[in-house]
């Protein structure tokens, strides 16, 4: 009932001021429009109703809890649940069971991780946490060795390790060895001691000083100082900013410049500890943003504390009429930002994860709570690109007129001028017409747009600006839209001159996908099926790069395109191995490549689409496109990568740019929810996003030279980020996951030595649980204080190997868990913030039960011992007996087994060559298949679109409409050859591919060997063509005509014929990916007519068959293709068709380096 | 209603503009036709909000349908137009990967115009 008396003659003094207060309000500064504030208010409720949301004193403890003291005791805050510490009934002062005077002052928490709870009228009560335990101590007027007064108000620990308490009548050191209380009091005859005894703060500064503040600030009649303690004299220095009057202090602070701040009850002083002058910092017009000058109205200063960020908080009182006025000066800035609210600002504290607490005291009843407001940035960045061309001198010579989003953009560093690649357009309904390409430089510095006409470059609608746009050192810009034959573009702007190069590279089919320019000049050419060029503009050589892997219908097309920071250039794309997608290296000097596998993501449609390396760590980032888009990091020291997507951190789906800064941090763009995402792989955060209007272009991002960040989107506009500006508000670092209760059988379990829970949970490591525990709960918390929503996961290892949700509900229950050792392991994946730190375990012990521990299974095995050896002497002879039998027995059954064996590996291998013969035609049939559906749909629906016109046409005739029947008959005319046209074109396939099919016997018949051989050319061509539109080889006959008709088992001959075409294309296909652009793949297939014999030659000029394995290439399942890929019996099947069932021969010619020639020999009977 | 119709067939626009006569005369239904997956995203930037419905092969050189679906919805989010896909190959992976990228509907070839013109129907305003 202090608290009550002290308001009310507070409230005195208020009437009393009132008339000054008048001219006072007209220094106040108004409060910060919520808008404006860098901060979200919010009003926090504890448990205990008026008395416990009078919250005097908070703290965070070093186990991470925010301790509330307030008039109805000390409660506990875990961040999802309080626990409160009150009297006990029965309890009695003086005892060490509990809070027995539940009014709690002041908390403090020593060296020894020990909470000193200050009570006003009980004494101070030391708790330790570990125990849950009270240790009480008060005034006893009757031992002048107890505390000086029952009204503790405020404690500190100093720097020699000695605690004081201050309370309001008398100054306590306190020995922690005797238990004893040193007291210290004003005695205004003796110098060196106190000014005034009622202590209403202490503090130690940074050089170890003990000050000490006097005088209650609500009271007019403490006269109050500031002291100033002496240790090697045990005495005070006092100070006092109004030596007539008063001069109480509340509020110390020794900021992090070393400013030494005194919260007055007359504002804002800050103090010169070595001359003991004062400066006051309250309402001083010259100085509009000074701290203290905007506080309030009522001048009052209670709690001073600068944050982590270097802000100083200032709090007051007021009341209805003088609302407080709670400040936050910045002193980076020099701005306060002033909150709004009626209640004491009796107490600013900040947890560890950044949110603010304001306890209001008893004159309010309520704690606020204030949180970072997540800052928003303004990224966008446009200029009136349509405007500008219309008025442009390019316009009034083209017919395009429309200008499209630009999808690209490069930055001069020299004039610092932005170029941007896009196209101009007119348009008929429906059609573009007209297409050119043109480039838009932008002046910033005079604002001004010119546009430049790329004249010469042929452009249709199949071209865009390709990813790349680059300015050389002479200022040309280099890029490319990817025109076929096309290649790639050098503008001059100064003599405003349009060159092209590699336009007919390896042929004109092949179209450009990126283009990139290394750090020394040369420009990077990446292509669509056809490969990879270093180009030097200085020489024009190039070279050419491929990567299809052995096999037909693996992809040569690279996409992203890198400089690493050791000058490698790595490039990904659609690149295959095997079956495998990789990542090339290569040596810019020595032309040599290395790959990177990416083994568990055997999809054929991976695709890299941009990558990006942090200069700092050295991994590279990249975004591919697998279904869905991802993004993975990759560690080139550990050769690892981590995937990262929407189910594992990353907060969003479809990341489609991304580049890494300066600094080593990567921005990625999502397309998904238009949002920039800041990715720090040091700390393993995702923390900034910012919403955009529009979606970033696929793989855009780009590093300016001025370390800022860009991404243009398709909506005339680019994203510009300096990263310098945009950092993380608070790192997630300190906020972690707890365990905090046990339950066994749904029972919480309070913690009490030499119990199977000695400690509390969150000081273990190690949990026993007897075999009759083995139903047991943990309740956990995230100790996130400004989401109290956070989501959980957990699981009791290696019981689950796999994480179990738990929503936002902070309890996991284990049900009869069986004996074993176990990791019990809890983890919050908070969106937005993905710290692997953040998991909590225990180990958890489930011990067996009595009749399954160790001695219980040695008596057991004494006993069972015992037993066998008296059985044993009398078995022994008949066990032997029974034994050699045996032997005999499992000799037998072993030739057995083997004899089964040998039968299974034979019934195998005819399976194996049955599975060969139908591999070989199978594999090519879906292919042709789909050739043929085409012509074939369009031959449907043409017809019955006819009939349908036909039946129109009826209706026309009868009505007399000629006009109309004119139409419909030319209608039909039209689509009957549509019909013709793809019926033909369907036949041609068929006939010139399937006619082996007619004949189905195994018997030999006269067969034109020319035509057998030709078919079954084409078979395989069309056949791997449909598997691959990107398969390209050249075909070429010499068919002897004199060969004619000789008796052969034509599917058997075409089935050689067939492999060693198929080995053909594969081989010169495999020469392809690694030989120079001029290299032109070819299989010929020609016959000759001997005397005796004729003969088929397939040839191609692959790169031959080391003679290592020349021998051995007819052998059954010898095969060079990578596993899967081949069975290995193919030549040796048309070995033996020509040798077995022809009694034929076959031959092979090869060079290493020129080609193989395969030989079939038939005799002519 | 408008409709753009990608396929690297070109006959597919004589196709449509016969088997759709009579919409088209009335003014129900109207076709735009692209040849290439990167034709038909020019188009897409120049008339984004006037084609309501693509419907898209997915085998085609260049880029793919799949490739153009996954543009058009990444790209355009408010609304994005409803896309059909159509092929030959109407097998499970062809079907699964259209529909992880949003595909609106999966017809496979030969287009079964009644039910196409149905569904159209049921589209038009």
């Amino acid at each position: 009932m202090i608290s009550n008396s002290c308001l009310i003659s507070w409230m005195k003094r208020l009437l009393f001021i009132i008339p000054s207060i008048l001219f006072l309000t007209s220094y106040s500064q108004p409060v910060t429009p919520q808008a404006e504030l860098d901060y979200i208010i919010e009003e926090f409720t504890l448990p205990g109703g008026q008395l416990g949301n009078n919250v005097n004193s908070i703290v965070q403890g070093p186990y991470g809890f925010v301790w509330f003291g307030s008039h109805g005791g000390l409660h506990r805050y875990d961040g999802h649940e309080f626990i409160t510490y009150k009297n006990v009934p029965g309890d009695t002062v003086g005892e060490t069971t509990s809070l027995t005077f539940p009014y709690v002052e002041n908390l403090y928490w020593d060296q020894f991780n020990m909470l000193w709870v200050s009570t006003y009228g009980g004494g101070v009560y030391q708790f330790d946490p570990a125990t849950e335990t009270f240790k009480h101590f008060t005034h006893n007027p009757k031992d002048s060795t107890s505390i000086s007064s029952t009204a503790v108000t405020c404690a500190v620990e100093d720097a020699n390790g000695q605690l004081w308490f201050g309370t309001t009548h008398g100054l306590n050191r306190y020995d922690r060895k005797t238990g004893k209380f040193k007291r210290y009091y004003a005695n205004p005859k003796g110098s060196g001691s106190l000014h005034d005894d009622d202590i209403r703060k202490l503090y130690v500064d940074k050089q170890g000083t003990l000050w000490v503040g006097t005088g209650f600030v609500l009271y007019g009649n403490s006269p109050g100082a500031l002291s100033r303690y002496h240790p090697d004299t045990d005495s005070f220095t006092n100070y006092r900013y109004n030596p007539g009057g008063i001069s109480a202090v509340r509020g110390l602070l020794e900021d992090s410049k070393g400013n030494f701040w005194v919260g007055t009850d007359n504002g804002l002083y800050k103090m010169n500890r070595e001359l003991g002058t004062f400066q006051h910092m309250t309402n001083d017009p010259t100085q509009p943003f000074a701290p203290g000058t905007n506080t309030s109205s009522f001048p009052a200063t209670y709690s001073i504390y600068e944050d982590r960020k270097g802000g100083l908080w200032i709090g007051t009182i007021g009341d209805l009429s003088y609302p407080t006025h709670l400040l936050r000066y910045d002193t980076a800035t020099k701005k306060s930002q002033v909150f709004p609210g009626q209640s004491f600002a009796w107490q600013v504290f900040e947890s560890n994860d950044g949110t603010f607490w304001i306890a209001g005291a008893g004159a309010s009843g309520k704690i606020i709570k204030i949180k970072p407001k997540p800052k928003t940035y303004d990224l966008h960045r446009t200029i009136p690109f349509q405007q500008a061309f219309y008025k442009s001198e390019l316009s009034k010579k083209v017919a395009a007129k429309i200008v499209f989003s630009p999808a690209n953009m490069a930055i001069d560093s020299a004039s610092e001028h932005y170029w941007f690649q896009t196209i101009i357009a007119s348009f008929a309904t429906n059609r573009i017409t007209h297409l050119e390409c043109v480039l838009a430089d932008y002046d910033p510095k005079n604002n001004k747009i010119s546009y430049h006409h790329l004249e010469g470059i042929k452009i249709d609608s199949t071209g865009w600006p390709r990813k790349g746009f680059f300015i050389d050192k002479e200022g040309s810009l280099w890029g490319s839209y990817g025109m076929r034959g096309q290649g790639i573009f050098k503008y001059d702007p100064t003599r405003r001159n349009v060159k092209q190069y590699l336009r007919d590279l390896p042929d004109s089919t092949a179209r450009v996908i990126t283009v990139m320019m290394d750090s020394r000049g040369d420009i990077w050419v990446a292509t669509r099926q056809h490969g990879l060029y270093q180009f030097n503009p200085e020489t024009e050589q190039i070279y050419a790069y491929h990567f299809s892997g052995l096999n037909v219908g693996e992809n040569d097309s690279p996409e992203a395109i890198m400089e690493a920071k050791d000058g490698m250039i790595w490039v990904g794309g659609n690149l295959m191995f095997e079956g495998v997608p990789f990542i090339a290296i290569i040596d810019p000097h020595s032309h040599t490549m290395k790959k990177v596998s990416l083994k568990d993501r055997q999809n054929p449609e991976f695709n890299m689409v941009t990558m990006s390396q942090s200069p700092v760590t050295g991994k590279v980032a990249l975004i591919y496109f697998s279904g869905t888009s991802g993004m993975a990091l990759y560690d080139p020291v550990q050769d690892k990568f981590d995937f990262i997507d929407r189910n594992n951190r990353l907060p969003f789906s479809f990341p489609n740019a991304l580049v890494c800064d300066k600094e080593g941090v990567f921005w990625i763009a999502s397309g998904e929810t238009k949002s920039i995402l800041r990715f720090n792989d040091q700390e393993n955060d995702f923390v900034f996003q910012h919403s955009a209007n529009a979606s970033v272009s696929w793989g855009s991002g780009l590093l300016g030279p001025n370390g800022n960040v860009y991404f243009i989107t398709d909506n005339y506009e680019w994203l510009e980020i300096d990263p310098s500006k945009i950092k993380p508000e608070i790192s997630s670092k300190t906020s972690g996951v707890r365990l905090l209760d046990l339950y066994l059988l749904g029972e919480k379990q309070k913690p009490k030595p030499k119990s199977l829970l000695p400690k509390p949970l969150w000081m273990l490591d190690e949990l026993f649980l007897p075999s009759n525990s083995e139903t047991f709960g943990f309740r956990f918390s995230s100790f996130d204080f400004q989401n109290t929503n956070a989501q959980f996961e957990y699981r009791l290892y290696p019981l689950e190997t796999l994480w179990k949700k738990s929503g936002n509900t902070p309890i996991a229950n284990y049900y009869k868990v069986p004996p074993g050792e176990y990791r019990f392991e809890v983890r919050s994946p908070n969106l937005g913030t993905a710290n692997e730190k953040s998991i909590a375990s225990i180990n958890v012990v489930v011990l067996p039960p009595w009749w399954k521990t160790w001695w219980a299974y040695g008596s057991y095995a004494l006993i069972f011992t015992g037993g066998v050896f008296l059985t044993d002497r009398f078995q022994r002879r008949r066990l032997l007996a029974k034994a050699t039998a045996a032997a005999k027995e499992k000799e037998l059954a072993q030739a057995r087994e083997i004899e089964k064996a040998y039968t299974e590996l034979k019934a195998t291998q005819s399976q194996l060559i049955q599975s060969e013969k139908m591999a070989s035609l199978g594999e090519l049939t879906a292919g042709i298949a789909h050739e043929i559906q085409n012509p074939l749909n369009f031959v449907n629906n043409f017809s019955e679109v006819n009939s349908e016109l036909i039946a129109e046409l009826k209706e026309e005739i009868a009505k007399g409409n000629i006009e109309e029947v004119k139409n419909i008959a030319n209608g039909i005319d039209e689509n009957e050859k549509k019909i013709i046209f793809h019926g033909k074109r369907a036949d041609a396939i068929v006939k010139s591919m399937l006619q082996h099919s007619r004949s189905s016997s195994n018997k030999k018949e006269p067969t034109d060997i020319n035509a057998l051989a030709d078919e079954y050319l084409r078979l395989a061509y069309h056949g791997l063509r449909a598997k691959d539109k990107s398969f390209n080889a050249s075909m070429r006959t010499d068919l002897d005509e004199s060969v004619g008709k000789i008796n052969v088992v034509p599917q058997d001959i075409g089935r050689a014929i067939l492999n060693l075409i198929t080995n053909a294309f594969y081989v010169v296909t495999e020469r392809k990916a690694s030989a120079t652009p001029d290299y032109e793949p070819t299989v010929t297939v020609s016959t000759i007519r001997n005397p005796e014999s004729i003969e088929i030659i397939v040839s191609d000029n692959g790169n031959g068959i080391p003679k290592s394995i020349k021998d051995k290439i007819f052998q059954p399942f010898f095969t060079t293709k990578p596993s899967g890929k081949g069975t290995g019996l193919g030549l040796s099947l048309s070995y033996d068709i020509v040798t077995k069932g022809h009694e034929g021969q076959i031959k092979v010619e090869s060079r290493e380096g020129e080609g193989t020639s395969f030989i079939i020999i038939l005799p002519v009977k | 209603m408008k409709i753009l119709v990608v396929d690297d067939e070109t006959d597919i626009k004589t196709l449509f503009e016969q088997r759709f006569r009579k919409e088209i005369r009335d003014g129900i239904l109207h076709f735009v036709f692209a040849f290439s997956g990167e034709e038909a995203l020019k188009y897409m930037q120049q008339y984004e909000h006037e084609a309501v419905l693509i419907l898209s092969d997915i085998n085609m050189p260049g880029m793919s349908g799949l490739e153009l679906l996954k543009r058009i919805k990444t790209k355009y989010a408010t609304p994005p137009p409803i896309v059909m896909m159509i092929t030959a190959y109407g097998d499970d992976g062809n079907y699964n990967e259209a529909m992880k990228l949003g595909a609106d509907d999966f017809l496979t070839k030969p287009v079964d115009f009644t039910t196409l013109k149905d569904k159209l129907k049921n589209l038009a305003p």
